[in-house]
């Protein structure tokens, strides 16, 4: 096909025109970064989803050390814990966390070292929930309050689902945006190709004078939006590669494996090469529509 | 032996035409034009001449009345069928009407182009075309650096490429010195003997008697036709 057979119409040498290659570039840029963001969150829910399963962590307050009574009675209580936690509608498992994992989970505040062996450690249980719905997060905390005040309840899943929340509103509000970015394209083309019917209203006179259809004329218009959006697409994608790039040299630094995967990741470079595709196919339907109506309804 | 009666390919019939806030342009015209004939349209100045070609070749109705082009009702004629109706018309303007930003063949190639003929092949026969009008020096050149003579037997050439049935030519030899008027005459002669059917709007008079073909005048919103070597017919 030749781009030449639709150029009896001087449609690149309008001033109105002459930033459109620009504005479809930065438009693609913002899409492709836009989507890119939504990806970031698309891999932090998948992420979320698999990584927190339905589970609660139940805390037994530290009790003096070399006290061997108390370590009697600390088997006791963390006995009827997990019995009462068994016995709660709802949950599947109950496990007690060995010494070593509860020094792992303080060694990012307090550091290594043998000295914290010797600290007074509380108990941690991990509670896996088999049906979040029907667990009494209320009734449990007062039946582990008789056994022994000051034992604590986290529940993971309240904040876990309000983050989930929070990220799928960030994945649509990407998706709107990319949405807008695209119409906001096709605006522009058809705002500029009205523009243009009028700037060229001699030369379509011309070609309807030695029998052009509306179509062959809409189709001049239609390879103009063609020519502007693969222009300014090419443009918008190299733009988003270098950011893609630097991204990821920095990621690199930072230690950021999420957005390195992601700007590794072949299907985000295969969406980026589709966002200056699917904006020019848009913006040559809407070239190619405004044209017909206008001919049809006003020239 | 009997010789076979020529279709009627234009036909006005009780035609007006009424500009608003304007003045009555025709009142009640009746023109019957028949396939194969040249007629030269005459006329003083703002009788009409050039608004009965626009008329013919669909680029303004009537207000009342009838006209018929190649056996269609005009006003019946779609959006979508009007292309096709000129493509059978081929049209040389009193301003040429050129595009500018094209060189000259590819101005004559543009109604075959939009037939959707290739443009190769349409530019290849345009070139022809251009050099038969002794234009082959200027193929590549914009018509705005050319003379008006060369200017006009491009636009003639770009009438004439689609073979249409009927050429309208509005004021052709207004532009023109006498010699190169004749010799546009004769070549509109040729392509009448070829069965184009031919209509040459002229403000001079003389050119029916010099070249023997009849007249429409126009005068008053009406048409006379003018007959060989004859008087004035009554409409």
């Amino acid at each position: 096909m030749s781009l030449k057979k639709y150029t009896d119409i001087p449609l690149n040498a309008d001033p109105s025109g002459r930033f459109v290659p620009w504005i479809v570039a930065l438009m693609v840029y913002l899409a492709t970064i836009s989507l890119t963001v939504a990806f970031v969150v698309s891999s932090l829910i998948s992420r979320w989803d698999t990584g927190f399963t339905a589970r609660l962590s139940v805390e037994i307050p530290a009790q003096n050390a070399f006290d061997p009574d108390r370590d009697w009675e600390m088997t006791k209580i963390r006995g009827q814990v997990a019995q009462i936690l068994l016995r709660t509608p709802g949950v599947g498992t109950v496990r007690t966390l060995s010494k070593n994992e509860v020094l792992s989970t303080l060694e990012p505040w307090l550091g290594q070292g043998d000295d914290l062996s010797d600290l007074p450690l509380p108990t941690l249980l991990e509670v896996e929930v088999k049906d979040r719905d029907i667990v009494d997060i209320s009734l449990m905390k007062q039946n582990l309050s008789e056994v022994m005040p000051g034992i604590m309840v986290e529940d993971h899943l309240g904040w876990q689902s309000g983050i989930l929340d929070l990220a799928h509103s960030a994945q649509i509000i990407g998706f709107l945006i990319v949405t807008m970015i695209i119409l906001a394209a096709v605006s522009t083309i058809a705002f500029t190709s009205q523009t243009s019917l009028i700037i060229h209203r001699n030369v379509i006179e011309v070609l309807y004078l030695v029998g052009a259809t509306d179509d062959y004329i809409a189709k001049q218009f239609q390879y103009h939006a063609l020519r502007v959006g693969l222009r300014g697409g090419t443009v918008g994608f190299l733009m988003a590669s270098v950011t893609f790039v630097v991204l990821k040299f920095f990621a690199k630094d930072l230690d950021t494996t999420l957005l390195n995967e992601v700007i590794s990741n072949s299907a985000l470079w295969s969406v980026a090469l589709l966002v200056p595709l699917f904006v020019t196919a848009f913006m040559m339907m809407a070239a190619r529509l405004s044209v017909r109506l206008a001919l049809k309804y006003v020239l | 032996m009997l010789r076979k009666e020529a279709a009627e390919i234009i036909r006005f019939e009780n035609m007006g035409l009424l500009f608003e806030n304007g003045p009555q342009v025709f009142n009640k015209l009746n023109l019957s034009v028949k396939e194969g004939s040249f007629y030269f349209l005459t006329g003083p100045s703002g009788a009409g001449k050039s608004t009965l070609l626009k008329m013919i070749y669909l680029n303004q109705n009537q207000t009342a009345g009838k006209i018929e082009l190649f056996g269609r009702d005009s006003l019946s004629i779609l959006h979508q069928d009007i292309p096709y109706i000129r493509r059978k018309i081929g049209v040389v303007f009193q301003d040429f009407r050129l595009v500018s930003h094209l060189s000259s063949v590819d101005n004559v190639a543009l109604p075959l182009k939009v037939r959707g003929i290739d443009p190769r092949k349409a530019r290849n026969q345009a070139a022809e075309l251009l050099k038969w009008v002794g234009l082959e020096d200027v193929l590549n050149r914009n018509p705005q650096t050319l003379s008006g003579g060369q200017q006009q037997r491009i636009a003639i050439a770009r009438a004439v490429i689609g073979r249409p049935k009927v050429l309208l030519a509005d004021e052709p030899t207004g532009n023109v010195d006498d010699e190169i008027a004749l010799k546009l005459l004769y070549l509109f002669e040729e392509m009448n003997k070829t069965g184009t059917t031919v209509i040459v709007a002229t403000h001079n008079r003389a050119l029916p008697k010099e070249f023997n073909h009849p007249e429409i005048y126009l005068n008053e919103g009406k048409a006379t036709l003018i007959p060989v070597g004859g008087k004035k017919k009554a409409e």
